[in-house]
């Protein structure tokens, strides 16, 4: 691989990583805002809901209870379009989860916002559970409030950002490893150029036997140490010199009292 | 004034850094851009939340009006209102506002300019009045109604600016991390491959010129690719090859003559003779086949994946406790801090136990394979550990990753010794350990803040993912370096370096010296901070901020500390004030218990190891005189090195058994104690013996 390209390569593989934990960071932060505004509205609507079923459940009979609760319920499930459903689901105190006939092993606070989120929510709802105070009669329990809120908003949103990052950063990628190929061929010429000339420097010495003659000024590290060398280089002429010579002579021995008669 | 000449070669490395920063520098700074920008959307996502709030609260107060009570005349309203701001972190102000706009009650900080836009909302009787940036604050109005028709008043609600302030605040520091650590990886990539590709090469070029410059022409230089620089090694070789060529046909010419008679053949003979003495007395020819001139190398070269190697390792320091629990049922009769402290532990004893046998594979197998079976191991480990689902999985798989790492630090350590020469290796082990340092603070910011927004579990398999990243620019950029010494040459065994242990210094300096300082780390930096400012309810991503002050120090302070202790020959000396450095450090959090005594704590660790961990090292060739000569320098340190190795297996075990009796803040002071105790009897221990045993000879005499 050519120093250029293993370069300009080495560059872009770090440019990539840094342009993929970008887009990691705005994506989650992103997604972070609109999930907490999302759980912000969800939880408006259960405190309302709340103080209905409190304000509501003194005045009610016991009779009453079960349809003016689920009044209450559809009327807050009505007022904000992402939920989905509203279910009270357990008695916080005697955990009736078991009878509900749904599964809240799962749930888990992860310390955004008061509900508790259900990791095993489907594809298409994010399940949370919120602790209610309701009054029963003359005293306050709790119960477990089962809140299932639309993903449709989150989802679009989420991958609109997504296919915008995805597109963003390929794009960077792309103009940042062409700039960084151009940038280090650029670079990299100068270098080039020295060993090229050095080079052909070399390859003339050794065809004509002379040393190439240089502009002294403006000369760079790897040229003054090259040039260094040309000028011990007559030390290489006059070993071939004598070589030449010796060989001359030896060819003429070879040729023997006859051939030198000739 | 003549102009100082510039290497070609290192004008191409810093300009290709200065881009590679810009495009880096660009693109964060677009995605970041384009991530504010996009977060302002949600602005309209925030203005429905304060509509659906302000709603909330506007039926409330409608139920009160229609008891037939006047909205000037309405009571508690003001502890409603602080109730609502209590419960809706992003509101900031509420005000009720009459039909006329005028205020009546009021909660909060009033935005300046609220009034006037009251005042514009009451003519338009508070219907369709759109939010509006006021001051800082983004302002609303809702129409309080009498009856479900009569406008009563409205309701003016001034929100926080908190989805652009605060959460801008936060991105900036997380993209600003982003860019040192990326500044800190080019700078590490950028060496290794011009080192590798280029500056190698120019070294070698120049060491073959020198060599060809002097008459000596029995070495050629090594293939090269087909580039400019490779054509320019061929030239050189073309030169030598040349004058060898000229040599072998004058040998040829030499036999012809050699068997000739008569007086000319004699004459020849003679002249041939004295040209080739004289000849030969300056210039050196190959004999036969030219061997090849071993390709130049620098220690930079080999510093990448050490980085690299850190950084993954350090990924889950912020987090790895907590995932511990995560992972672990409670088990009758151990305690639950001893089972979060026992995988730290054992990723010490496998260090202990796997750095010798990867010590002694150094010696015997090239560095590439010993690299690449680290780099493989590591990314194993991880992902096992991301998967284990029991706690006995977690041990298992943390294993693999300590053998991992104790393959790549001693296949370092070796390239050092096979590089420098012997009285300057240790040094330069001590300040080429400084890039774990920076490779494992970068990693504790990146696992922090990959932790805080995915899960922890996904901390290891990003690790894994970068590990093979590592293992692919081995493969790819890094040169095969042939075993130290052949395998006929016996390396000293266990019972060799067991005779080190006879030395009394060198134990003192292992027993109150090395193994404090790694007790305290692991103990410490890695068992209790996490615990601790998980405990503050300190998020992962600011645990990993508060973490990487303790290897920025250390990373600083090394050089600096090291330099005034080798100038002024007060080795001993800052042995002993960075332990006193530790444990005051440490003694902060006896008094304060927050976030602050933690940092303070985590730079007072970071200052005492940065005075004491080096000129400690530093010490030993001066300790261990003897043994230096007869087992050599290698073994001496890899032993001292292992032996280390023990302070972090203890660390863990006892902060478990301290935080169980003492909590927390407690338990970190009474091991500042320790190190201080430890250090006051080395330094009382060298003062009486000396640190040599030329000491004892001069106190005998």
């Amino acid at each position: 691989m050519k120093p250029e390209l293993a370069s300009s390569l080495a560059t872009s593989m770090v440019l990539a990583c840094a342009i993929g934990f970008s887009a990691f960071l705005s994506y989650s932060n992103y997604h972070t805002d609109l999930e907490d505004l999302i759980r912000e509205r969800v939880e408006v609507s259960v405190d309302d809901l709340e103080r209905a079923l409190r304000r509501d459940g003194f005045r009610i009979q016991r009779a009453q209870m079960a349809d003016q609760t689920q009044r209450i319920l559809d009327r807050a499930t009505a007022d904000n379009p992402d939920i989905l459903a509203l279910t009270l689901v357990a008695d916080e105190m005697t955990d009736e989860t078991s009878n509900s006939g749904a599964d809240h092993s799962s749930a888990h606070s992860d310390g955004r916002g008061r509900g508790t989120w259900l990791s095993n929510s489907d594809d298409t709802n994010f399940t949370f559970l919120y602790k209610v105070s309701l009054p029963n009669q003359l005293k306050t329990t709790g119960k477990l409030l089962r809140v299932e809120v639309s993903r449709t908003n989150y989802d679009r949103k989420s991958q609109s950002m997504f296919g915008r990052l995805l597109l963003l950063s390929s794009g960077l990628f792309a103009i940042g490893f062409l700039l960084s190929w151009v940038g280090a061929s650029l670079f990299y010429r100068p270098a080039r150029t020295c060993f090229e000339k050095m080079a052909t420097d070399i390859h003339l010495l050794l065809a004509t036997g002379k040393v190439q003659d240089h502009d002294p000024t403006n000369v760079s590290v790897e040229e003054e140490q090259f040039f260094e060398f040309q000028r011990n280089t007559k030390l290489i002429s006059d070993v071939l010199q004598e070589a030449e010579k010796l060989n001359e002579a030896g060819h003429a021995s070879d040729a023997g009292p006859g051939h030198r008669g000739t | 004034m003549k102009r100082k000449p510039k290497s070609l070669i290192q004008q191409f490395q810093f300009r290709l850094f200065v881009l590679g920063l810009l495009l880096i520098c660009a693109s964060v700074a677009a995605i970041a851009f384009d991530g504010v920008h996009q977060r302002d959307k949600l602005v309209f996502e925030a203005d429905r939340n304060i509509e659906f709030i302000g709603k909330s609260l506007v039926r409330d107060i409608e139920r009160a009006l229609d008891y037939g009570i006047p909205i000037t005349q309405l009571a508690g309203v003001n502890p409603f209102m602080e109730d609502a701001l209590r419960s809706y972190p992003r509101i900031k102000y509420l005000s009720l506002l009459s039909s006329n706009g005028h205020r009546l009650f009021s909660t909060g900080p009033e935005p300046v300019g609220s009034e006037a836009f009251a005042q514009e909302a009451a003519y338009k009787h508070f219907r369709d009045v759109l939010p509006t940036d006021v001051e800082g604050q983004r302002v609303a109005v809702l129409p309080v109604l009498l009856g479900g028709e009569t406008v009563a008043g409205g309701l003016l609600i001034g929100s926080g600016i908190g989805l652009r302030g605060s959460a801008s605040a936060g991105s900036f520091l997380a993209f600003t991390t982003v860019l040192i650590i990326s500044l800190f990886t080019l700078v590490e990539v950028l060496v290794l491959v011009v080192g590798t590709r280029l500056v190698n090469s120019v070294r070698t070029c120049q060491k073959m010129m020198g060599t060809i410059s002097v008459g000596d022409f029995r070495q050629r230089l090594g293939p090269q690719p087909q580039s400019q620089m490779g054509e320019f090694v061929r030239a050189l070789n073309a030169v030598v090859d040349r004058v060898n060529e000229h040599y072998k046909k004058m040998q040829i010419q030499v036999d012809l003559v050699k068997d000739g008679a008569g007086d000319e053949a004699q004459i020849l003979r003679k002249r041939l003779g004295a040209h080739i003495s004289q000849l030969l007395n300056r210039v050196h020819f190959a004999e036969a086949e030219n061997s090849i001139m071993p390709r130049e190398r620098a220690l930079s070269d080999f510093r990448a994946p050490l980085f690299l190697f850190a950084f993954v390792e350090a990924m889950s320091a912020p987090i790895f406790p907590q995932f511990v629990i995560t992972r672990s049922d409670p088990i009758v009769g151990i305690d639950v801090y001893l089972l979060i402290g026992l995988p730290v532990s054992l990723f010490f004893l496998c260090l202990f136990v796997a750095t010798p046998v990867a010590a002694y594979l150094s010696n015997r197998v090239r560095q590439k394979p010993i690299l690449l079976a680290g780099a493989l191991g590591a990314a194993v480990g991880f992902i096992g550990v991301s998967f284990s689902d029991l706690y006995i999985d977690l041990l298992i798989w943390r294993c693999i990753s300590a053998i991992s790492y104790a393959f790549v630090i001693t296949s370092f350590q070796s390239t050092i010794e096979r590089m420098c020469s012997s009285d300057y290796w240790i040094k330069t082990l001590a300040f080429s350990l400084i890039v774990t340092v920076i490779g494992a603070g970068c990693g504790v910011v990146v696992g922090g803040m990959i932790a805080e927004r995915l899960a922890y579990s996904d901390v290891f398999l990003v690790a894994a993912g970068v590990a093979l990243i590592g293992g692919l620019t081995i493969t790819l950029f890094m040169e095969n370096l042939a075993p130290r010494s052949h395998p006929d040459v016996p390396v000293p065994g266990l019972w060799s370096r067991l005779r080190l242990l006879g030395n009394v210094r060198f134990l003192a300096a292992v027993a109150f010296g090395a193994l404090p300082a790694k007790f305290v780390l692991s103990g410490v930096l890695l068992f209790i901070v996490p615990l601790f400012l998980s405990d503050l309810g300190v998020t992962p991503a600011v645990i990993g901020i508060i973490m990487v002050f303790y290897f920025a120090v250390v990373a600083a302070g090394t050089p600096l500390f090291h330099w005034l202790a080798d100038k002024a020959s007060l080795s001993m000396m800052a042995v002993f004030v960075g332990a006193l450095v530790t444990c005051s450090g440490f003694l902060v959090l006896y008094q304060w218990h927050d976030v602050t005594a933690i940092l303070i704590a985590i730079c007072g660790l970071g200052v005492g190891h940065a005075m004491s961990v080096a000129p400690l090292l530093s010490l030993i060739p001066e300790v261990c005189e003897k043994e230096m000569e007869t087992l050599g320098p290698s073994t001496v340190i890899t032993t001292y090195r292992t032996l280390e190795n023990m302070g972090g297996i203890a660390g863990p075990l006892a902060a478990a058994a301290l935080v169980n009796h003492f909590g927390f803040p407690h338990a970190i002071a009474v091991m500042g104690l320790i190190v201080l105790g430890s250090a006051l009897l080395l330094s009382f221990l060298f003062m009486v013996i000396g640190t040599s045993r030329s000491s004892d000879t001069t106190t005998l005499a």
